[in-house]
């Protein structure tokens, strides 16, 4: 227990450290803490044994998400863009969708032991991208700042889309007698789960907003408690939607989206608490990973899942993107680097938890793929932001100079 | 688990809106949070489930007290320290020996069941003041400067230096009982001590010298920054405690090294820091309230009660009141000195230690710690604002006399 605890401390503090320094390197956190993980975990020296079942660490994962989601929603301020959103609005609305049905086909075609729900399952949980890998590529200032609001925004809301899209597949997957009235039961339970997410996330953001300056006038709020306020307030609107039989990631998503809307001018100052925590639930959600799923599904793997994997994060996502992008006055270039900078990250993890807990027959299939696809992403992407970043700078350079 | 989780962190919420608000009224905010747990949990409303409680409490606990250790510690004001070095000295070095004394003679009569060093760990236990349960009065800026310093000295050292006499009575009784003899027992305190002052010396001169190397290079971010005090201190504690040391210890020590090296940087790190460490007080004296409180009501007897009585009474006040004398103070100084040292997380922390540890009777003198703290946070957070208005009043009349 205490080993365990030191080890990840030490790690922790030793990051927070350099973590602006590795940010400009090409390793992103993820990379480390998986391979921390991995060399620290049974595979490799074995001083790190944590249990990925114990329902402590899969609530952990779940918290880490959900922090994010609602502080991604939040920051994603769609009034404040300073360029069109219509191009986030198309890899949203066209792209997503398309690369989840691209996504089912390339399964199809690919994995003949699994029910046309898991497919379509796999698909929905390797469609979302994550916005801390990409931080690499959305920070820096070397690409046009057009292409980095569009993959910020798109990476930060597509999460929260995925989500209910992947509780129907589940939910028809899960009622495996595929008659009629199960399958609408189970729909009923999904647009049910939905609604009552997205009610409690919005009532919940609603009247925190409205109670907080008024508490604040008053002099009642503390300067150390002031922290506290929107992590709390996330974790609540996760917690109390679950509790309620909704899903509590809709409502921090719905949440966290609302929050950016009504509490605009002090935003920064309230969500820096919270990004702090969702960050470092995210690392240990990560070192999790790398510790107890990889090692675990490193050796059971197929062709089928390699080349899955790579289609994954070429084909499936960059096609979608390039003909959605079509008349949006992007180059081939800007258009090929939108669809390959998807990084697939701690949504997809954290949907893989959830579908291996509803022991489906081919669960050990959707999770290797997944697994392997995350890894495939985080050492691709991770390796390829900076130097695909400068060529594309360059390039953009000379066109405009010549 | 998800209703749980739900009803602390509404909680949690709700309290950060108020939270200046209740420190300013009559009830402190743990104690909101022990009678809201109390409600809540399986006693009254059974919202929160005892089972959840009773494990994760050690954890909490635990962790809670290796943050509050580490950032009281930090937070120590070398310079005040300098300046109001004689009551706090008074206090520490002859106070707390008093009040552990007296608090082990007076278990001891009354406590028939208990050996004389079960008393003096049981005294040891309940010597320990609580900085957090005393903000109320340290804030106040009411009461006169320099009984605020002082307390705040006094209750921000006084749990570290509980830690290693507390231990050496738990070694002693041990060394007794199981008849390892008291060498044996008194050799592995030492080595369990100097491993925890070893490991929280070299992890906070690392720790902190890699920081502003770092800080220098510009690698650290405004997210992160936020997480290295959390992440040094909880590194602290469960590296010794994975050593065979003493965490506690190595918090302690590790904290007092980084307020004093880091000195004015520290105080924006630790603040960040503060906030998780008030969180996680409130977080265990709300368990506290749900999974403790209500199950030891029926052990609670009479003798428990006079002993918490007196605990908050004689036992402490006297010993102040004398370290105190020809000092100059007031009186009502001393008194209120005297008075204001809650018994708190520090007390609840070394009992679930004494518990964990195997100790004959660890139950029974839990239930007088359980007792002497809800005690204590009644009446010291029911006096706070009051008495220290009277003493406000009292020393800026007799300031004004003076001018």
């Amino acid at each position: 227990m205490y080993e365990n605890l030191a080890i990840l401390a030490a790690f922790i503090f030793l990051y927070s450290l350099v973590s602006g320094g590795l940010e400009k390197t090409l390793f992103n956190g993820a990379v480390v803490f998986m391979t921390f993980g991995l060399i620290l975990g049974p595979l490799g020296l074995g001083a790190l044994t944590l249990e990925v079942d114990a329902e402590l660490l899969s609530t952990l994962a779940e918290l880490a998400l959900a922090m994010v989601l609602f502080t991604d929603a939040s920051n994603a301020n769609l009034r404040e863009l300073k360029h069109s959103f219509k191009i986030p609005q198309k890899l949203l609305l066209i792209g997503l969708p398309l690369t989840i049905l691209l996504g089912f086909v390339t399964g199809y075609l690919l994995f003949d032991g699994l029910a046309l729900l898991e497919i379509a399952l796999i698909a929905t949980m390797l469609a979302p991208t994550d916005a801390a890998l990409g931080k690499a590529v959305v920070t820096n200032e070397a690409v046009p700042s057009n292409i980095r609001e569009g993959l910020n925004v798109e990476s930060g809301l597509n999460d929260g889309i995925c989500v209910p899209i992947l509780f129907i597949f589940l939910a028809l997957a899960s009622s495996t007698g595929a008659d009629g009235s199960t399958s609408m039961l189970a729909l009923k339970l999904v647009v049910e789960a939905i609604g009552i997410g997205a009610a409690i996330g919005a009532g919940l953001t609603f009247l925190a907003v409205r109670l907080f300056p008024h508490c604040a006038e008053r002099g009642w709020v503390t300067e150390t408690w002031q922290q506290l306020s929107v992590p709390a307030l996330a974790v609540t609107c996760f917690a109390v939607a679950q509790w309620l039989g909704g899903s509590g990631f809709i409502a921090c998503f719905i949440g966290g989206m609302l929050y950016g809307k009504l509490a605009s001018k002090h935003k920064h100052k309230f969500l820096l608490a919270a990004e702090g925590i969702g960050d470092t639930l995210a690392l240990i959600t990560w070192v999790i990973f790398g510790t107890a799923v990889v090692g675990q599904s490193l050796d059971s793997f197929s062709w089928q899942v390699v080349v899955y994997a790579l289609l994954s994060l070429t084909l499936i996502r960059m096609l979608p993107v390039f003909l959605v992008l079509k008349g949006m006055k992007l180059t081939t270039e800007e258009k090929l680097f939108m669809g390959w900078f998807g990084p697939r990250g701690l949504a997809s993890i954290v949907f893989a938890v959830i579908v291996l807990n509803e022991h489906l027959p081919g669960g050990e299939t959707i999770s290797m793929t997944v697994v392997f696809t995350i890894i495939l992403s985080v050492i691709g992407h991770g390796l390829s932001a900076n130097p695909l970043v400068a060529a594309l700078g360059a390039r953009l350079k000379n066109s405009s100079g010549g | 688990m998800y209703i749980e989780l739900g009803i602390l962190a509404l909680f949690i919420f709700c309290y950060s809106l108020v939270a200046g608000r209740i420190e300013r009224a009559a009830a402190s905010g743990p104690i909101v949070f022990v009678i809201s747990g109390f409600i809540l949990g399986p006693v009254v409303f059974g919202w929160f489930d005892g089972s959840v409680s009773r494990d994760g409490i050690k954890v909490l606990a635990d962790l809670t007290l290796a943050l509050i250790l580490f950032i009281d510690a930090a937070n120590v004001d070398f310079s005040v320290l300098k300046k109001q070095f004689r009551l706090p000295s008074r206090m520490l070095l002859v106070g707390l020996p008093g009040v552990i004394i007296l608090g082990a003679l007076t278990a001891a009569i009354l406590f028939n069941r208990l050996s004389l060093l079960e008393a003096a760990i049981l005294g040891t236990m309940l010597a320990a003041t609580d900085a957090a349960l005393g903000k109320a009065v340290v804030t106040n800026k009411a009461v006169p400067n320099q009984i605020r310093e002082s307390l705040n000295l006094e209750s921000g050292l006084n749990d570290g230096l509980c830690v290693p006499i507390l231990f050496l009575f738990i070694a002693l009784e041990l060394g007794n009982v199981e008849g390892s003899g008291t060498m044996h027992a008194l050799s592995l305190l030492v080595q369990e001590l100097g491993i925890g002052l070893v490991v929280g010396v070299v992890l906070t001169a690392v720790g902190t010298k890699a920081f502003k190397w770092c800080q220098a290079k510009g690698w650290v971010t405004e997210i992160w920054r936020q997480v290295i005090v959390v992440a040094l201190a909880i590194a602290c504690f469960s590296v010794a405690q994975s050593l065979h040391g003493s965490g506690y210890i190595a918090a302690f020590v590790g904290g007092l090294l980084f307020g004093y090296i880091a000195k004015d940087a520290t105080h924006k790190l630790v603040l960040a820091s503060e906030g998780v460490g008030e969180t996680l007080a409130l977080m265990t004296w709300f368990v506290f309230g749900a999974g403790v409180i209500g199950q030891s009501f029926q052990a609670f007897t009479w003798e428990m009660l006079v002993y918490a009585f007196l605990s908050l009474t004689v036992i402490r006040m006297l010993p102040i009141f004398l370290s105190l004398s020809g000092t100059g103070e007031k009186t009502a100084s001393k008194l209120f000195l005297g008075w204001f040292g809650p018994r708190g997380l520090a007390s609840i922390v070394f009992a679930i230690i004494v518990l964990n540890k195997g100790v004959p009777n660890a139950k029974f003198m839990a239930m007088v710690v359980v007792l002497t703290v809800f005690s204590s946070l009644v009446a010291h957070g029911i006096s706070a604002n009051s008495l220290s208005a009277a003493i406000g009043a009292r020393s800026g009349g007799e300031e004004e006399k003076d001018h």
